[in-house]
């Protein structure tokens, strides 16, 4: 299986993937990223914070900028007023 | 072979020599197994108990599709699956975190030691003890502390666990085990894990480098975690 990098970029900076890990393919490393930002913003949120901006980049060895994952894009959020 | 088993067993109790003799007896052989090998499955019989001589081990309970969840993790010295002796098949996986080593007891041998050795006896009930009050607390861990104070609860559980068989140089010891492995200890995600080490890194309290846990300030390290080793109880005495 290919090895991908999940290199998070949020609001305390960078933090690199020097392990990396197996998927069977890009939209399972995809998918992982998700399940990843979800988990950072649970615990976030439970310190009374939810700051949405960030990413991870997904990296492999050949490619730096394989895919981006913005957090935006692993939660759906709905505020106030908005209709759901 | 054992000897790291009998330094764990000294620094809560006395075992005298005739002890000491009947325990090296009771070792039949020994098993080398390579990483990520589970060397007891969950619900097979079993009549035989591993002693960890060398390597990192752990308890897993696995629910499918990649989501599982470590237990405790288990250090030389450590009697991985003396329960299984009452038990007669574990509700849970043994698995190798890394090559180990084992030193393998049949059942038969503690059966003579329960009606043979009293005191011995008392000292193993005292084990699977141990091990109980280090399962509460890693439900404590999983089920109350943040990811920060989980990790540094485990990195300060382990210093002690390695200390009391030899296994820490200044403020350092091997814990070879990939992200993954550490998330599945913790109950986060590879990244998050990814995340806290670099966070408690950058604050100068501990590293995770290399397949190596070098405290910096064991104290803050504490303080994060708010760890009281009185449950892994350190006392020497009659049991």
């Amino acid at each position: 299986m290919p090895r991908f990098y999940l290199h998070l970029e949020n609001r305390v900076g960078l933090t690199r993937d020097h392990d990396g890990q197996e998927f069977p393919d890009l939209a399972a490393a995809r998918t992982a990223a998700a399940a990843n930002i979800r988990d950072i913003l649970a615990e976030e949120v439970k310190h009374g914070r939810l700051d949405m901006r960030g990413l991870i980049r997904i990296a492999d060895a050949q490619d730096p900028q394989l895919s981006v994952v913005p957090f935006a894009e692993a939660l759906a959020v709905t505020l106030e007023g908005e209709s759901g | 072979m054992i000897d790291k088993h009998l330094l764990k067993l000294r620094a809560r109790d006395v075992i005298s020599a005739e002890e000491e003799a009947f325990i090296r007896g009771g070792v039949s052989g020994s098993a080398k197994v390579p990483r990520d090998t589970v060397v007891v499955r969950a619900f097979d019989p079993i009549h035989t108990s591993n002693i960890l001589v060398s390597g990192i081990a752990c308890r897993l309970k696995d629910l499918g599709n990649g989501r599982r969840q470590i237990t405790e993790l288990h250090v030389p010295g450590d009697f991985t699956d003396v329960h299984g002796f009452s038990l007669k098949y574990l509700d849970h996986d043994i698995l190798a975190l890394t090559d180990c080593q084992f030193a393998l007891v049949p059942h038969a041998h503690l059966q003579e030691m329960t009606e043979r050795h009293a005191h011995l006896t008392r000292v193993y009930w005292f084990g699977t003890n141990l091990d109980a009050a280090i399962h509460r607390e890693w439900a404590l861990s999983l089920g109350r502390r943040d990811a920060t104070a989980r990790m540094a609860h485990l990195f300060c559980e382990l210093y002690v666990r390695l200390e009391l068989v030899g296994l820490v140089r200044q403020g350092a010891y091997d814990l070879p085990l990939t992200q993954v492995e550490l998330s599945d200890c913790l109950g986060i995600t590879p990244v998050h894990t990814n995340r806290t080490l670099q966070q408690l890194r950058s604050e100068g309290v501990v590293e995770f480098r290399s397949g190596q846990v070098i405290v910096h300030d064991l104290a803050a390290l504490e303080a994060v975690a708010g760890f009281d080793p009185r449950y892994l109880y350190l006392q020497r005495m009659q049991r």
